[in-house]
Formats: C-alpha cells, sequence, structure tokens
C-alpha cells in the first residue's frame, strides 16, 4: 500500500519539474558524448 | 570549431552504436536527480523566474561547447555541479529545514489527508484570530509592537538575541509581552507557524531614507525583510497605526480584514511548504 501510494506520487507530483529535468538531463548526457 | 556534420554524425552516432555508450543511461539518471533537485527547490521558495536561468545557463554553455573543438567534458560538469550548488546554497536554510521536517512529513502522511487539511486549516484560523485580537488591542492602547512572521529562515543570531519562548500563540500572550516597561515590549516577536518563536529580538534596521515618523520600530521591521524572507507586522506607538512589510515594501493603515488575508497568506504558505495542504 505504501510502495503504492508512493508510486502515485512519484507520477504526479511536479510532473512538469520533472518532465524538464528529464530533458535538460537527456541533452546535457547527449551533448557530453558527442563531443 | 567543429563542423554541424561532425556533431549531427556524433550524435546519431551515440543512437547506432549504443552498445559503446550505454553509459549515457546512468549519467541522465545522475543528472536528471541533480537537475530535479535544484528545480524542485527553485519553484518551491518563490524562485520560479531562476528555474529558466537555470536552464538557459546549461544549455547556453552546452550548445557552444558542442562546436568547440577545446571542449573539456570535465570542465562542463564541473560547471554544472558549480552552479546547482551556487543555487542550492541561495536556499541552504529551507533545506535544511526540508530535511528536519522529512520524518514529520512523513509521519503526517500517514494519516487521513482530508481531515489532517481540515484540522490544520482550522488550526490556523485560530491563530490568525488570536494575532488579529492582539494586534487590534495594541493599536487601541496605542502599545508599540512589532511581529516577525518567520518561515524558519530568520538569522540565528537574530533569534538567539531575544529570549526563546516557544510558546502557544495567544492574543493575551502576545499582548502583555508588549505592554509598556514589561522586559520584552521593546524588541521584536518572533512568530514561526504555530508557536511564538522567542520575543526581546533585535532587527538589523534598515538603511533606506523614510519619512521622518518613521522609528527605530519600523526601521526594525523594514530591516529584517530585507535580509530574510520574512513579513513583518508593526503598530506605531505614537498613532496606534497597524502596517504590514513584505519584501522591504511597507503597507500602512491595516485595517482588520486586510490584516487576516495578510496572515491567512502567511499561513497557507507555510502549511504548504511544509506539505500538510494538498
Amino acid at each position: 500500500m505504501k510502495l503504492k501510494e508512493t508510486l502515485k506520487k512519484m507520477f504526479t507530483k511536479h510532473v512538469p519539474l520533472k518532465v524538464l529535468a528529464f530533458v535538460l538531463a537527456f541533452v546535457v548526457a547527449v551533448i557530453i558524448h558527442a563531443v | 570549431m567543429r563542423n554541424w556534420a561532425d556533431v549531427w554524425n556524433g550524435i546519431k552516432n551515440i543512437f547506432l552504436d549504443f552498445g559503446n555508450h550505454w553509459v549515457i543511461i546512468l549519467e541522465t539518471v545522475f543528472l536528471f536527480l541533480l537537475i530535479y533537485y535544484v528545480l524542485k527547490t527553485l519553484s518551491e521558495n518563490n524562485a520560479k523566474k531562476f528555474v529558466w536561468t537555470y536552464v538557459i545557463l546549461i544549455l547556453g554553455v552546452g550548445f557552444p561547447a558542442l562546436i568547440s573543438d577545446h571542449f573539456n567534458v570535465t570542465v562542463y560538469y564541473v560547471f554544472i555541479m558549480l552552479l546547482s550548488v551556487f543555487f542550492l546554497l541561495l536556499f541552504s536554510m529551507e533545506i535544511k529545514r526540508a530535511i528536519w521536517n522529512a520524518n514529520k512529513r512523513s509521519a503526517a502522511t500517514a494519516n487521513d489527508p482530508a481531515a489532517r487539511t481540515t484540522a490544520v486549516s482550522a488550526r490556523a484560523e485560530v491563530y490568525i484570530s488570536s494575532i488579529v485580537k492582539a494586534v487590534q488591542g495594541l493599536s487601541k492602547s496605542m502599545t508599540g509592537a512589532l511581529i516577525v512572521l518567520s518561515n524558519g529562515n530568520v538569522p540565528r543570531d537574530v533569534v538567539e538575541s531575544g529570549v526563546m519562548l516557544n510558546a502557544q500563540i495567544s492574543n493575551q500572550l502576545i499582548e502583555g509581552i508588549f505592554v509598556n516597561k514589561a522586559p520584552l515590549h521593546d524588541g521584536a516577536m518572533i512568530i514561526y507557524g504555530d508557536k511564538i518563536q522567542a520575543a526581546g529580538c533585535f532587527l538589523p534596521l534598515s538603511q533606506r531614507d523614510f519619512p521622518k515618523d518613521y522609528g527605530t520600530r519600523h526601521r526594525a521591521g523594514i530591516g529584517i525583510t530585507e535580509v530574510a524572507d520574512v513579513s513583518t507586522i508593526i503598530v506605531s506607538e505614537e498613532t496606534g497605526i497597524v502596517s504590514v512589510v513584505k519584501r522591504g515594501e511597507i503597507t500602512r493603515y491595516i485595517d482588520s480584514e486586510s490584516l487576516k488575508r495578510f496572515l491567512r497568506e502567511y499561513y497557507w504558505k507555510e502549511f504548504n511548504s511544509e506539505g500538510r495542504k494538498a
């Protein structure tokens, strides 16, 4: 039950920020590997 | 200087030869955790304008680096780390508070959220009405008062300059502390959430130019909002006029309804930051 709540919170809280952070992290990782 | 075809080939190569670049997944996860924590800290502490500054700075250094011949991956990593540490240091107090409250928060979320929100709301209304009642009494009796509404980020030396109380908020106690000739009446009272944290505290004075009728109490009430993200309530000893100060801006002639709104804003912001209200 606790795990389910944690997972639910993980995908419902601060979603735009998480998307932005993931996109930025991926772009930075690609930049680092592309050079 | 590299040409765009080289850059594009470099990017394409990552995905075509993923076996040699699988470490990109680990790097993305690590960078995601770091960047998300910085963005969350900025957005939860009224610094949303810095979110885009942070994003633009990271990309702004990254893209020129793609076409530069002298780009060093380590330098870029160090730049991202230093930039993140810089933004996190701006909110070191808030981060410390979040860590202290982590256990409290997880215990609170175990209860029914709807019931908890109602209970917190009811309690906040009791504190608000006690403070408003006290301020009205002080204003009526022309008793000077200076109340700081803290978010936990009042500098420690300011809190320790007074007497620690950690007392429950009540209008009688607030009025009693500011009665003339009472030992603590001259300093500021610090309210932190549901407690009167300290009284008789010395605040830094604002050095700006103000009208002559602003005394030391007003300068202190404005001064603390210039150095910390707090609000203050000031009752003038000469006129009984109630003023509120936020981010160095003073608003005078506050009636009880405006004061209630001001306090509600403080309490809901506080409860939000502690995760007690949805």
